[in-house]
């Protein structure tokens, strides 16, 4: 093979991988394009402190109702109040909850945080023998 | 005794007993005039090995060669005890054999091991009880050492022998907490057990402060993390109910601590500024207190 035939060879060769390159990037800025936009995570509209003390007033009552052991009471007035509703009353009490949160799953923070403070509020010391 | 006396104690272990007393104590030395005597009573000694061992854990060579030398000539807190239980009089003397310097106005009485020998039945566990208040009797008379401003005690992280002597002559029972469940129901259940823990002697006041506070993410212009708000609420309300029931004065502390400082690095290098700067807002708020 002569010098000029390698040269011919070499330059189809170069041209094919000029075409392979600009296909892959096209077929990675399509890709990129269909993938949907990032979403800053979603946050909760900020409340007043005055709404704030009114929720906190509000999960302290339901608290006591659900402690004096009227469970199903309080599940059913949770259970009516609208997602909204429901993650305001838990943001209010430092509950750590988004704007997409599902109502189930607010259900069950609140309801962690109950069993929570009912562990902490009981406390049986005795005095030890030989103190 | 004119002496204002501080035990730091928690019965959950890994609060930050340790680092806070000491930083508070040196803080408090950093007032002209005041002079703080700090004392590790916990057999663990993690007070004692901060001061003992550098960062890279080789000896500090100061430190080492005195206590050594404490150890060699008995004078340590465990042969105090030793003494103080024995047939005769308390005739321990007080002086800079007994005492470390670390600074002029900043001194140390390092723990010992023996000090586990305390739990068992080697002592009359009646007169134990009145060792501390005797030692700082003897520490306020002697003319080897300072009048000290301010005393405060390491605890062990459990109603000890040595423990209960200390809180049953002490002023101010100073309680670290964190923002975690077992904290919080640790401080309930210490607060609920005191009094009767102590008594016939007077219930010192007891003050109680967050260690190792979360700042909230992102964008939040809350003070906290959700978490640590809610466990200060908890603190807060079982502060409430002993102080209602029981009759205690207590106090939560406005000034939270943040940061969490690498103890050996902050005896051995010096506080941090921003750290040191909260233990100093901590320390006016426990003299107001006080």
């Amino acid at each position: 093979m002569s010098e000029q035939e390698i040269l011919n060879e070499l330059r189809v060769l170069s041209q094919k991988v000029d075409r392979l390159t600009f296909l892959l990037e096209s077929m990675r800025a399509e890709q990129q394009s269909k993938r949907p936009a990032r979403t800053p995570k979603p946050k909760l509209v900020p409340l007043t402190p005055e709404e704030v003390q009114q929720y906190q007033t509000r999960f302290g009552e339901l608290y006591e109702q659900w402690l004096s052991g009227d469970e199903l009471g309080v599940q059913g007035q949770l259970d009516k109040l609208e997602v909204e509703e429901l993650r305001r009353l838990a943001d209010s009490n430092n509950l750590n909850v988004t704007s997409k949160m599902s109502k189930e799953r607010v259900l069950h923070l609140i309801g962690a945080r109950f069993r929570e403070k009912k562990q902490l509020h009981q406390v049986r010391a005795s005095r030890p023998e030989g103190t | 005794m004119n002496m204002n006396t501080i035990a730091t104690i928690n019965f959950k272990g890994g609060v930050g007993k340790t680092t806070a007393t000491w930083a508070l104590g040196h803080v408090a030395a950093l007032s002209p005039n005041i002079r703080s005597l700090v004392f590790d009573l916990d057999a663990q000694m993690s007070l004692t090995q901060a001061i003992a061992l550098n960062e890279d854990g080789s000896p500090f060579k100061n430190f080492s060669d005195w206590y050594d030398r404490a150890v060699g000539k008995k004078k340590t807190i465990f042969n105090a005890l030793d003494d103080f239980t024995g047939q005769g009089n308390f005739n321990f003397g007080i002086n800079y054999e007994f005492i470390y310097k670390i600074s002029e106005r900043y001194n140390f009485v390092p723990s010992v091991e023996d000090l586990y020998w305390t739990e068992l039945e080697l002592f009359d566990r009646e007169k134990v009880k009145f060792f501390i208040q005797r030692l700082l009797e003897k520490i306020q008379n002697s003319s080897n050492v300072p009048v000290y401003d301010y005393i405060l005690f390491d605890c062990p992280p459990s109603f000890s022998l040595l423990s209960y002597s200390v809180l049953s002559c002490c002023k101010l029972v100073l309680i670290p907490i964190n923002p975690d469940f077992f904290a919080a129901k640790g401080l309930s259940l210490l607060l609920s057990s005191l009094r009767m823990r102590i008594e016939p002697f007077p219930v010192p006041k007891i003050g109680v402060f967050m260690n190792r506070a979360k700042k909230p993410g992102g964008s939040s212009t809350k003070r906290y993390s959700n978490e640590t708000q809610r466990y200060l609420d908890d603190a807060r309300d079982v502060l409430n109910r002993v102080s209602t029931e029981r009759g205690l004065t207590v106090k939560l502390f406005d000034t939270a601590i943040f940061d969490r400082v690498g103890m050996k690095r902050a005896i051995q290098e010096g506080l941090p500024v921003d750290f040191k700067t909260q233990f100093q807002n901590l320390w006016k708020e426990i003299q107001a207190f006080i």
